[in-house]
């Protein structure tokens, strides 16, 4: 038995808790505004809001409930669009109506709720966040001319303001008043949350489910009647700090957490816009860096990263522990170093050196919601222009995400000049094995890994190249 | 002509935003019924096989009831098709791809029918597979449909002059190929039906995601061996169709019907993405060879143009798609010698039928990129040559019509998208710059890797890795069916006592916002407010057949319709008042604002609610009926000569882009999308149409392919059907050029499909533009870039090299 808040109706259910959030809106609920277009978080029409009490405060995300296990929402308010609708049409309903926003309309509750979504989430409104709050929206009809236009205009509505809050948005009937009693109604409803859940030990053979953007892409059927095992709100897997020199992310930390993690936005200040290109943000908000790792998909993004910033993991099974390098988690296609019972309680690496570089390159077909063709990571460290250290990473080119270990050999100790620059990507492109996919041609693939390597150095060091030179 | 409208041509939003926005539209799986069982299909693992038997053995002794359905049970005809009866409705002898359905599970839990049927063992024998359309009509081929003795669906040719002649007074003869992709409409909404029995022998009611009412029931009809009239299809709100929701709807409706007449219980059949894109029809693949004798002058003298489509398992609207290409497939430029052949073949791929553009935005891909190559070859911009050649008023096409009656804008349109975005300049700047070649490699066949690798001569500068380029894109569009069918719209109209209005016209919402035109187009002739409009649903039963809602048909000739119906009403009302006022008849009297009043006496004056009890209380007939066919068109199929269609609209756009010569990335950074619609009657729909068409024109430029592997499609859900999202496209700029014409609304003739038709050849040539080189294949991809392949295993027929 779970219990959350669905709009403004508390919810108690016994339903499987595998079922996704979306049949149980739709088919239980008869809520139909939400939509289901894909069921596997490409194109966002079953966009909803999750919000969740953290410190006493409700804090929201979009997520895809297509993607989304019921057995997640426990203790928690969803908003689907029936809950944004008032008596008259919103400020954001209003600017799509009138900017010619909708047309066929199936896309538009999804709209309706990201863009309503991005309110409620940022204390500092600007229009070009609030368009983006949309990329994981789809819409075959409008060419999103008005709909971004629509975005704009329920921005202005705060010009000048520094900082919304939800007394705001429901007196500007962005939301309804029941909002306000919501954080209330959470506090009551979390205290009759199953403890057992959360931390000491872990329950025998379930599946582990975090945030589902893998699994229930591939086989969510047969894991409605499944036991489940829900990692996403485990407190001990959640969290980015320092220890002993090293950065250390909990397992079950989401892309957007470690987008907004200052801590790596010191270390990593262009990470933040790095990951604006893995998936969408309502995929963001649920994607998390032990999926990314266990699902070993050659083109993970964060896995990708990891490996060049030569990262351990921290295995655990709640009795035992166990460290392993990254690089030698892979065995095979889909092959890891794990125990069933195992699951990846964090990830820590070296905080970078003084006079260290990293950069991270991705390649798809389409520029945005896509997964790689060909992605690259480089950490470097230079002492006297020499390269001290240095870790490559290369995905969608071999059957696990591939750690350049050769090239690495190759570079270490040396200076870095056109004709090492040239050769390190030669030799990495002999360390390969890609296949011919949807994503491209193995010849394709080869080709764009050795300018991605190159790309590493022109990015890094121009001042180091003579492009004249390297050619 | 300028005319004084109170609300054609300005901003209107839609009648049915409000739905929209708050989700409370609803669409076909929005509806549940009592009792109401699913339907789900049984498939086989081929796409080319005999059925030799299917075991149901494993459906035995189940807890639940499931109702088995296949060809047994249908109780009419066991093939259906609009044009051709081909498609079975369950197929029993064979499967000819891979969509293909054998049987219908029906029952209460639609996951464990799921399950069920994959249980279901089908014993069945592969027969060779015939994937490549250039190899359908050899003589060993084999044959899809062995009945009509050949895979040749349709022939079209077209002669007109003498085209060795012709070539023969050319000073110079081009000749290339081009082929474009399967391409998937990608409605938002996957297709949903419910058949729901009537009691006491009233048919079968029908609601689902249907594009063309009309359509789904003669085809119901007709696998139920029933009359139309117990057929009654409605239409459920539709998340988009672009001609996608045609055939395949129909084929669903009789399923739905059978379960639903034997069961006696509504039985709904909803599909899954992966299954709408798996079974339902794609735009047309085209191999286009394209052969142009032309002089220094710029002026072409013979085209001969010989094109495959390749129509895949089952005719759907083959036979209409590529008549709608002979006829223009020379593009909106005069020549004297022509010479054209269209054939639409079977494969085993993915049947094609009507997709937005139906035929057109091949053959433009095609030609409008042989245009810039001649006007580069003879030192031109592609405005001039365009301008040397492009039609004006008088002019004669290809297949021997004169073009008059109308604005001929072309040149117009032409002129004012080079203007606005200072083309001729630009074009001429990016193409003294992107001299420098990218780097290429010859693919062997067995390539080996390391042969691949940029040899260091090869490298570019990261400050030249940038090219901008621009290029455009001109066409002329035959509007309506034209001599590819019976061409004919019908409105009802009925004003209340108190002046609130009830229209329908049989044409249907596919998403585009014609409900919101028709409304605008009642409202202007009767002077009240759409707001009054009250827009009834689509049902079969209640208004006369209007065929089918596709070739931009919807204003021209649903919005006539309405016009014809407004008016019929208007004129009741307006005799009424000469009568009550004492005027003579044909004095003006204007209806607007709500209110009626004489244009010489404003004391004369009523509003239209008291002035319609008035008239309610005459015993005046307030219900009207508008009908309107279209002007004759007539084809001579053995020469392709004839007025083809009775009017023409004009565009052209002009694509800005950055190409990213490392990764073979293109960026779309601005589309100028200029058109003479006719009369635009709703400003914010008009542009809404050129937004959506543009961005799906850019997606089959860049990405959109379905890849068809023995016939099998791979691209199966959107993370590997790529269309744009919303940060994909740059800027759109529409602008309208309205040109006169006698037919239509006010003039008002079409948008929807010139819209989406010309962007991926402007922005083929925009690339070309930026980089010096053709591409010859859609969609010009990364890997096609950098390249000059596709992103797929194996090259299928491609293009001139
Ligand atoms: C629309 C869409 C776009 C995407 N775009 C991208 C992209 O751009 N880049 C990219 O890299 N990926 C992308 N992905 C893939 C996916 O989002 C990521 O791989 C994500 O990080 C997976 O995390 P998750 O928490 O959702 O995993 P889940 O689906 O919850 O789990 C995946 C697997 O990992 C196991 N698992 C999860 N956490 C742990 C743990 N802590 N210990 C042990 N086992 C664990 C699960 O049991 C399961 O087997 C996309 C997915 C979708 C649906
Ligand atoms: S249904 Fe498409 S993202 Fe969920
Ligand atoms: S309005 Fe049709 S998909 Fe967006």
């Amino acid at each position: 038995m779970i219990n959350f808040i669905l709009n403004n109706k508390t919810i108690s259910t016994d339903s499987p808790l595998g079922i996704t959030l979306l049949d149980f809106i739709r088919k239980e609920e008869h809520l139909t505004g939400t939509k289901e277009g894909c069921r596997e978080g490409d194109c966002g029409a079953c966009t909803i809001l999750i919000g969740d009490l953290i410190d006493n405060k409700v804090k929201y995300k979009s997520a895809n409930s297509c993607l989304m296990p019921l057995g997640d929402v426990d203790g928690k308010h969803v908003v689907t669009i029936e809950g944004i609708n008032q008596d008259e049409l919103t400020p954001v309903q209003e600017a799509l109506v009138d900017e010619g926003g909708t047309q066929c309309g199936f896309c538009t509750p999804g709209f309706v709720v990201s863009l309503t979504g991005y309110f409620l989430t940022h204390e500092a409104i600007n229009p070009i966040e609030a368009i983006d709050s949309m990329n994981g929206n789809i819409c075959r009809c409008t060419g999103y001319a008005g709909i971004k236009r629509a975005a704009i205009k329920s921005t202005s509505l705060f010009n000048g303001l520094k900082r919304i809050s939800t007394e705001d948005l429901v007196n500007k009937k962005f939301l309804p008043d029941y909002f306000l009693e919501i954080p209330k109604r959470l506090i009551e409803l979390q205290k009759l949350r199953d403890k057992s859940k959360s931390g000491n030990g872990l329950p025998d053979k379930r599946v582990l489910v975090s945030g589902g953007t893998d699994l229930y892409v591939q086989k969510w059927e047969s894991l409605i009647d499944e036991d489940l095992f829900f990692i996403s709100d485990v407190n001990e897997l959640k969290g980015i700090s320092i220890e002993d020199n090293r950065i250390k992310i909990g397992g079950a930390t989401t892309v957007s957490e470690i987008e907004n993690s200052p801590i790596l936005q010191q270390y990593f200040p262009n990470l933040k816009n790095d990951l604006r290109l893995f998936g969408s943000i309502p995929i963001r908000n649920r994607a998390t860096i032990g999926g990314n790792i266990v699902n070993a998909s050659p083109i993970g993004d964060l896995t990708n990263i990891l490996l060049a910033l030569n990262s351990t993991l921290h295995l655990t099974n709640g009795k035992s522990k166990r460290e392993i390098f990254l690089k030698d988690f892979y065995k095979g296609y889909k092959t890891l170093d794990k125990l069933e019972d195992e699951i990846i309680a964090a990830v820590s690496f070296r905080i970078p050196r003084e006079n260290s570089f990293f950069n991270f390159e991705k390649v798809s077909k389409r520029t945005y919601l896509d997964i790689a063709s060909v992605n690259s990571s480089m950490y470097l460290e230079l002492s006297d222009g020499i390269i001290v250290e240095v870790h490559i990473s290369a995905g969608g080119v071999a059957p696990i995400p591939l750690y350049l270990a050769r090239t690495r050999e190759f570079l270490l100790n040396k200076n870095i000049s056109d004709e090492v620059i040239s050769d390190a990507a030669e030799i990495a492109t002999s360390e390969i094995s890609p296949i011919s996919d949807a994503r491209g041609s193995a010849e394709y693939k080869t080709l764009l890994l050795r300018q991605l390597i190159l790309a590493h150095f022109i990015k890094l060091f121009p001042e180091l190249i003579d492009i004249g030179e390297l050619v | 002509m300028k005319q004084n409208f109170s609300i054609v041509g300005k901003p209107v939003i839609r009648e049915d935003g409000y739905e929209k926005v708050t989700g409370q539209a609803k669409f076909a799986d929005d509806y549940k019924f009592l009792n109401q069982l699913y339907g789900v299909m049984v498939r086989v693992p081929a796409a080319h096989a005999l059925i030799k038997s299917i075991d149901y053995s494993a459906l035995k002794n189940l807890q639940s009831k499931i109702f088995i359905f296949d060809s047994n049970d249908v109780p009419g005809e066991k093939k259906i098709g609009l044009i051709k009866r081909d498609q079975p409705v369950f197929c029993y002898d064979k499967i000819v791809t891979p969509g293909d359905v054998v049987a219908m599970l029906v029952g209460e839990d639609e996951d464990e029918l799921r399950l069920l049927a994959r249980k279901v063992k089908i014993e069945f024998e592969q027969l060779p597979v015939l994937s490549d359309p250039t190899k359908a009509l050899d003589k060993n081929a084999p044959l899809i449909h062995p009945e009509f003795g050949t895979n040749l669906i349709v022939h079209y040719p077209l002669r007109k002059g003498d085209i060795e002649k012709g070539f023969a007074k050319s000073e110079s003869i081009l000749e290339e190929t081009y082929t474009t992709p399967h391409v998937e409409h990608a409605y938002l909404e996957p297709e949903c039906v419910t058949a729901i029995p009537l009691e006491g022998n009233k048919g079968i009611r029908i609601l689902g995601s249907i594009q063309n009412p009309f359509s789904a029931r003669k085809m119901v009809a007709l696998a139920l061996n029933w009359p139309l009239t117990k057929v009654r299809i409605e239409q459920a709100e539709l998340g988009g169709s672009f001609g996608g929701k045609d055939d395949i709807m129909c084929v669903l409706s009789a399923r739905a019907a059978i379960a639903a007449l034997k069961t006696n219980r509504p039985v709904k059949i909803k599909y899954t993405r992966e299954e709408s894109i798996l079974e339902s029809y794609k735009r047309h693949p085209y191999i286009m060879h394209y052969k142009v004798g032309y002089n220094r002058d710029g002026k072409i003298k013979a085209m001969k143009i010989d094109i495959l489509a390749d129509g895949g398992a089952y005719a759907s609207m083959t036979p209409y798609v590529t008549w709608r290409t002979v006829v223009q497939a020379t593009g909106p430029y005069e020549i004297e010698n022509v010479w054209t052949d269209v054939r639409g073949v079977y494969t085993n791929n993915p049947y094609t039928g009507a997709m937005r553009g139906f035929g057109s935005p091949q053959p433009i891909f095609a030609q409008e990129s042989i245009m810039d190559e001649i006007a580069i070859r003879l030192e031109m911009t592609p405005d001039e040559i365009r301008g040397i050649n492009g039609y004006h008023a008088g002019s004669i096409t290809a297949s021997g019509q004169k073009l008059e009656k109308h604005d001929v804008n072309l040149l117009s349109v032409i002129g004012t998208a080079v203007d606005k975005t200072n083309f001729r300049s630009r074009w001429i700047e990016n193409k003294n710059k992107n001299i420098i070649k990218i780097p290429t490699h010859k693919i062997k066949n067995k390539p080996s890797i390391s042969s691949l690798i940029l040899k260091k001569d090869e490298f570019i500068e990261p400050s030249n890795l940038l090219r901008k380029g621009i290029g455009l894109a001109a066409s002329f569009r035959g509007c309506s069916l034209g001599a590819e069918g019976i061409d004919a719209a019908a409105s009802y109209i009925s004003v209340q006592p108190d002046g609130s209005v009830y229209l329908l016209c049989g044409l249907a919402e596919n998403g585009q916002g014609m409900r919101t035109t028709y409304c605008i187009i009642a409202s202007e002739v009767l002077g009240i407010s759409p707001e009054n409009i009250f827009y009834l649903e689509h049902e079969t039963k209640i208004i006369p057949d209007s065929g089918p809602t596709v070739a931009s048909r919807s204003t021209i000739m649903g919005g006539a319709s309405v016009k014809i119906a407004a008016e019929t009403i208007r004129e009741r009302l307006e005799n009424l008042l000469y009568l009550k006022w004492n005027i003579p008849p044909h004095e003006n009297l204007i209806f607007k604002n709500n209110f009626v009043y004489s244009e010489s006496d404003s004391q004369k004056k009523i509003s239209f609610p008291e002035l319609c009890s008035l008239a309610y209380g005459q015993a005046i007939n307030l219900a009207a009926l508008g009908w309107y066919p279209g002007p004759k068109v007539h084809w001579d199929e053995v020469h392709g000569q004839g007025p083809a269609y009775f009017t023409y609209v004009y565009g052209c756009q002009v694509a800005e882009v950055t190409v990213n010569i490392g990764t073979g990335e293109v960026y779309v950074d601005k589309v100028t999308a200029v058109h003479d619609p006719g009369r635009v009657i709703n400003l914010l729909g008009a542009q809404g149409q050129v937004y959506g068409g543009v961005t799906q024109g850019a997606g089959y430029a860049l990405w959109e392919e379905v890849d068809k592997h023995e016939g099998f499609v791979r691209e199966l859900n959107f993370d590997q059907y790529l269309i744009p999202t919303s940060k994909e496209i740059g800027e759109i700029v529409p602008i309208f050029l309205e040109g006169e014409d006698i037919y239509g609304p006010w003039g008002g003739k079409s948008l929807g499909e010139p819209t989406l038709e010309l962007t991926a050849a402007a922005i083929n040539n925009a690339i070309r533009n930026a980089v010096g080189e053709r591409f010859y294949n859609l969609p010009i991809n990364l890997e096609e870039v950098l390249l000059k392949r596709k992103l797929r295993p194996e090259d299928l027929t491609r293009g001139s090299s």
